[in-house]
């Protein structure tokens, strides 16, 4: 048993360990400092940002339906939601390509009429990373929304305060530590996005070019810069678990 | 006024339950768990909608199934403090108190001057800034209370308002909360399964079993008069208001002994199985005795319930056999003899 789980859990560390041996620390900072590196991380988090701000804003009214109402077929609306988890990246991009593309009919007629263009725009990256990164979010606040006492709110019902009184100054406030971690792994997820960010909105350097993107192409040309923006990635993810660690890994 | 007729079905279960109160009174709703007590609470709160029968609160019609009223809890005047209290957690006690003022138009300002007045009253000033979870039992009974009085409700709902308390705590609150009852003009319901709330709260009982009421009426005429077997073993007790000093009570002309020390405004509370009934004077260790005549005789099952008057008027409850091997009757005197150990005692 012992000598499985140590085989498994190498399957996690060697590949970290190979990625800290090859770093090339010395010239790290200017890897990272090259035009192409720091307007790859620039785009990255504008667009991870934004589709966070996404994710939050639609995805908030989706977790109170799924927790809190009786709606018939939710759970369709469920599977729906959580499919963009298990599907291939990529899969997702081609999927947001036949529904947004000029060629489509929404596409086109965001284009005819508001002269809106997704693909291969850095708000097709947008859409992109907030199709794969909402269900992290509804998922986390749905459970919460779940768990919280109703009790709460009837309290303030009772006390005179309006439906959404009580969802502004109860509700939210107890979901809050809930509705932050979502968001940070709706985050996390976003700034890693590479499949169907690549598929949908194309790899242009300085319009969509993400980090992950960068990376990929930087691999042929410029390993050391791959790696160096690989080590970007890799801190972001470890922060973002180290500040859930209570949420996710326990507090033992 | 609240006047209720609440019918509500759940399943296999049936409620059933009238209840009436004048502004200033202070109703019990009594009765084991699961006898519907908590479900008859939440439907005057808003939380349940009613199948049948009426809610009416001075005469606003507030939920009636028949006519297709129905006026949500936020817009009810009906303050209820829950058995868990409920105090909500991200808040302050302040801000706890000022929530229901907020959310019904006050500015912020007014609203928190309110509160720290409401706060102040219940001695809890100093604790305005306090975190629910750093609060004790007690000072949290006392800041969910301000909170549901502070919107002044026309209709004040207990659940259960002693139950989460450590006993000590219970000792003290109960007396408290009569006294910032006394001072509520609205109406208010204290539903608890323990009988000894219902005495030291309230004016009237509503005792509810299993959906049904079981038997209302006054404090007074319920534990006089119990109309079951179940009534009488849940109220049907002596109650005796009186002055306590140390071991003996005052009350009236006459004198209880008791075990606990106690001084001051006390509430004594003797079973009536606890008094022997005798034809002479009784010997033996029991410390009080008092001459008695018999008054009435009610049977209630198998006990027999002999209501007495004399210095001290008590209620006594024999067999049907020693009845008749006593060969009582209605105006004779006996002696009525119980131990200070039986007499149970509470401040006021």
């Amino acid at each position: 048993m012992l000598v499985a789980a140590a085989v498994g859990l190498s399957l996690f560390v060697l590949p970290l360990v190979g990625l800290l041996q090859r770093a090339a620390w010395g010239s790290l900072v200017d890897d990272l400092r090259s035009p192409a590196a720091t307007e790859a991380i620039r785009l990255s988090l504008v667009s991870s940002l934004a589709a966070t701000a996404l994710a939050m804003t639609f995805g908030l009214p989706l977790a109170w339906v799924l927790a809190r109402t009786e709606l018939p077929g939710r759970a369709v609306v469920r599977a729906l939601v959580l499919l963009p988890m298990v599907l291939p990246p990529v899969v997702g991009g081609v999927a947001l390509l036949s529904a947004f593309s000029r060629r489509s009919p929404i596409g086109s007629w965001l284009y005819d009429s508001f002269d809106v263009q997704l693909t291969f725009s850095l708000a097709g990256v947008v859409l992109a990373q907030a199709f794969v990164a909402m269900p992290f979010f509804v998922i986390t606040v749905e459970a919460a929304l779940r768990q919280a006492d109703v009790r709460y709110e009837q309290v303030a019902a009772g006390l005179g305060a309006k439906p959404t009184t009580v969802f502004r100054r109860v509700t939210l406030p107890m979901i809050a530590p809930a509705i932050a971690a979502g968001a940070a792994l709706a985050w996390a997820r976003a700034l890693g996005e590479f499949g169907a960010t690549i598929t949908f909105a194309g790899n242009i350097a300085g319009r969509t070019r993400t980090l992950p993107l960068a990376v990929y192409l930087a691999l042929e040309s410029d390993p050391e810069a791959a790696i160096a923006l690989s080590l970007v990635l890799l801190g972001v993810s470890f922060i973002i678990l180290v500040t859930l660690r209570d949420r996710w890994l326990g507090k033992a | 006024m609240l006047d209720a007729h609440l019918q509500i079905t759940q399943g296999p279960f049936e409620l059933d339950v009238r209840i009436e109160a004048h502004p200033g009174s202070v109703i019990a709703v009594l009765g084991p768990n699961g006898a519907g007590k908590t479900t008859a609470l939440r439907a005057i709160a808003g939380t349940l909608a009613l199948d049948g029968g009426h809610l009416r609160v001075d005469d606003v019609e507030l939920d009636n199934p028949t006519t297709g009223t129905w006026v949500p809890a936020e817009k009810r005047q009906v303050g209820l403090v829950h058995q868990d209290l409920l105090l909500f957690p991200h808040l302050s006690a302040l801000e706890n108190v000022a929530f229901g003022l907020r959310a019904r138009g006050a500015s912020r300002a007014v609203a928190r001057g309110d509160a720290m007045r409401w706060l102040d009253r219940f001695e809890l000033g100093e604790l305005s800034a306090s975190r629910p979870s750093t609060l004790s039992g007690g000072q949290a009974q006392r800041v969910a209370l301000a909170r549901a009085l502070a919107t002044e409700p026309r209709v004040l709902l207990l659940d259960e308002p002693l139950s989460a308390l450590d006993p000590a705590t219970r000792q003290a609150t109960r007396r408290d909360l009569r006294r910032w009852l006394d001072g509520f003009e609205g109406i208010t319901v204290v539903v608890t399964h323990d009988p000894l709330d219902a005495l030291t709260l309230a004016d009237g009982v509503v005792v509810v079993e299993q959906g049904q009421v079981a038997q209302a009426g006054t404090i007074v005429e319920v534990t006089a008069r119990p109309r079951s077997r179940y009534v009488a073993d849940l109220l049907g007790t002596n109650l005796l208001h009186g002055i306590a000093t140390g071991t003996t009570i005052a009350v009236g002309a006459a004198t209880v002994a008791t075990a606990d020390a106690l001084d001051g405004p006390v509430f004594a509370s003797v079973s009536p199985a606890a008094i022997t009934v005798h034809r002479g004077e009784p010997e033996g260790s029991a410390r009080n005795r008092w001459p008695a005549v018999i008054e009435a005789i009610d049977l209630l099952g198998d006990r027999v319930r002999l209501h007495t008057t004399g210095i001290l008027p008590l209620v006594a409850e024999v067999t049907p056999a020693a009845l008749a091997e006593l060969d009582l009757r209605t105006g004779d005197a006996v002696w009525l003899a119980v131990k200070a150990t039986e007499v149970r005692v509470y401040l006021r």
